[in-house]
């Protein structure tokens, strides 16, 4: 069985040419049936009740913190915290933890490409308590400029939030290197890893980070679960965000007294299917199948550029050496929307615009692009199929 | 109170309005004229963005962020104002897209809609326009919510 006839999707969408994974992943059999079965026969809620049923699904729930861990070698399941995704996961870091250990003034770091979610929250948060907000800058080819950082680190910023992968670009970056200038100037740093997970080999502990966040719905699991990773030495400073039901030890009608991490950060009724089928995608990941089909994703990737470089007026932006897969383009001055409509004639499936980049738009001097991604089921024929297409679009567009 | 640096620059944009909604004079008969004699989806977008041709080139004085249309995925700015107000209320109006394909859809709604009375406006049925043009079969549901979002804005005025 090939890779592609492992995801219903592709049985019912014969036509589709999903070439926008980096928006979301397709989902596995595997990962559709574990969230099929949960509801069908496990269906109970975790961490309360005494019957067998309600133990088994809190064993399961619990060996997903478990597999995570492990999956990104954190130093314990507890440093595992289920959110809704990246951008709950980035936020929470905001309010549980810089909203009352940063200073007016303070110095944060972050890249001019990142996405709105480890952007946003962090301007609004310097708005609040006049924080000082500075921007690694790209350089011409999309790379990110590693002197400027160093000198940045040199300023002693108090927290560095950075993508590690760039969801508009693909681009790689030099996250081990910069993780290691950041701590050692004293900052705190966070990776949005949502681009890096079904990628990229993640190991917080090598890398030293405070945070690490990602979604399970761009690693092949369903939507509504993601992670926090929280080191082990920055629990102490977390401050709980949401207040009910999980996250307490004690109750009186004078005071509360709350449990520690992660149940502090995880208040009511968990996404406990999510949760569950999230275990489902990191076998899928970690299975031998997947991991020999994603290593030809780069000559898939390079076959695409060069595709692609030889039709005149083609623009790519971004890194083509460290890239996960992604070729984010503009064609002569023709709107991105012209394009991604007539592609979407054709069966293509990209996304076009801004990429929820629109600082990075901004700095490269354009309104968006077309961008292609892939992901370990795509092979030659969807690459043919959309140059095909891409090639019909522009011909149409010549009018 | 209008300023009378406001009131300078209504008055430009009016006149800009009229200039550009009486160069534009096709009607939605010869959309549909148009479009009927096409057939497969590449002809039919084609005739669009030809259509799209049609229409003036917007001044950029009316490309001000003040006159995007919400709710469309690419840049969609529309103008209008009255004329003859009191007697024989005319919708005059200046539109146009960055994009080829929706600038021919917003020429496809200016053509039912611009130098339209009020009246003709009210009694005209654009659903049953759309629908015999065969468009929003052919749109996705982005664009086709797009179109939707300029007719509200024009049903508005």
């Amino acid at each position: 069985m090939s890779l592609k006839e492992q995801f219903p999707f592709f049985q019912h969408n014969p036509e589709t040419v999903y070439l926008d994974s980096a928006a979301t992943t397709q989902k596995p059999a595997t990962v559709i049936n574990a969230l099929d079965r949960f509801y069908q026969a496990d269906n109970v809620n975790v961490h309360r009740g005494s019957y067998r049923a309600a133990k088994q699904a809190t064993n399961d729930y619990e060996q997903s913190r478990i597999d995570v861990a492990k999956f990104i070698n954190a130093f314990t399941p507890s440093d595992i915290v289920w959110t809704k995704g990246t951008t709950d996961s980035i936020n929470t870091v905001a309010l549980s933890w810089a909203s009352h250990q940063l200073n007016e003034g303070d110095l944060l770091v972050l890249l001019a490409s990142e996405h709105h979610a480890n952007f946003v929250p962090w301007q609004q948060l310097a708005q609040i308590k006049s924080l000082r907000i500075e921007y690694v800058e790209l350089n011409a080819s999309g790379v990110i400029d590693l002197e400027q950082f160093e000198a940045l680190m040199a300023e002693k910023p108090k927290l560095v939030a950075m993508q590690h992968v760039s969801n508009a670009l693909g681009n790689i970056h030099p996250i081990e290197k910069m993780t290691k200038l950041a701590k050692a100037s004293g900052a705190t740093v966070l990776i949005d890893g949502a681009q890096a997970i079904a990628h990229l080999p993640v190991d917080v502990q090598s890398l030293g980070c405070d945070f690490y966040a990602f979604s399970g719905h761009k690693m092949f699991g369903p939507t509504g679960i993601g992670v926090l990773y929280i080191a082990p030495w920055i629990k102490a400073d977390i401050k709980p965000v949401n207040f009910g039901g999980e996250m307490i030890k004690r109750v009186s009608r004078n005071d509360t007294s709350f449990r520690p991490l992660p149940a502090l950060l995880e208040t009511g009724t968990p996404n406990i299917a999510g949760v569950i089928t999230l275990k489902a995608a990191v076998e899928f990941i970690q299975s031998e199948r997947y991991q020999q089909q994603h290593e030809h994703l780069q000559s898939l990737y390079h076959g695409l550029l060069s595709q692609l470089n030889a039709i005149e007026g083609i623009r790519i932006y971004g890194d083509e050496i460290n890239n996960v897969g992604v070729v984010s383009f503009t064609y002569a001055d023709e709107s991105v929307s012209d394009l991604g409509a007539l592609l979407d004639q054709q069966g293509i499936a990209v996304r076009v615009g801004h990429h929820c980049a629109m600082p990075l738009m901004e700095a490269l001097g354009i309104n968006g692009t077309v961008r292609v991604s892939l992901a370990a089921y795509n092979d030659m024929d969807d690459i043919e199929r959309f140059v095909t297409a891409l090639r019909e679009s522009i011909a149409m567009l010549d009018i | 109170m209008t300023t009378s640096s406001n009131a300078d620059s209504d008055n430009l944009v009016t006149e800009l309005v009229q200039e550009f909604s009486s160069q534009f004079t096709l009607t939605d008969e010869d959309v549909q004229r148009l479009l009927e004699a096409e057939k497969g989806w590449q002809n039919k977008y084609r005739r669009i963005m030809l259509i799209g041709k049609d229409l003036p080139v917007l001044p950029q004085e009316l490309k001000s962020d003040d006159f995007l249309v919400q709710g469309c995925e690419s840049n969609v700015w529309l103008t209008h104002f009255w004329q003859d107000e009191d007697q024989n209320p005319t919708l005059r109006l200046a539109a146009s897209s960055d994009a080829k394909i929706v600038k021919g859809l917003v020429a496809i709604v200016l053509a039912a809609f611009n130098n339209k009375t009020k009246q003709q406006i009210q009694t005209f049925d654009v659903n049953q326009y759309l629908e015999s043009l065969a468009l929003l079969d052919e749109l996705s549901a982005s664009r086709g919510n797009g179109i939707k979002a300029i007719i509200d804005a024009i049903r508005s005025f």
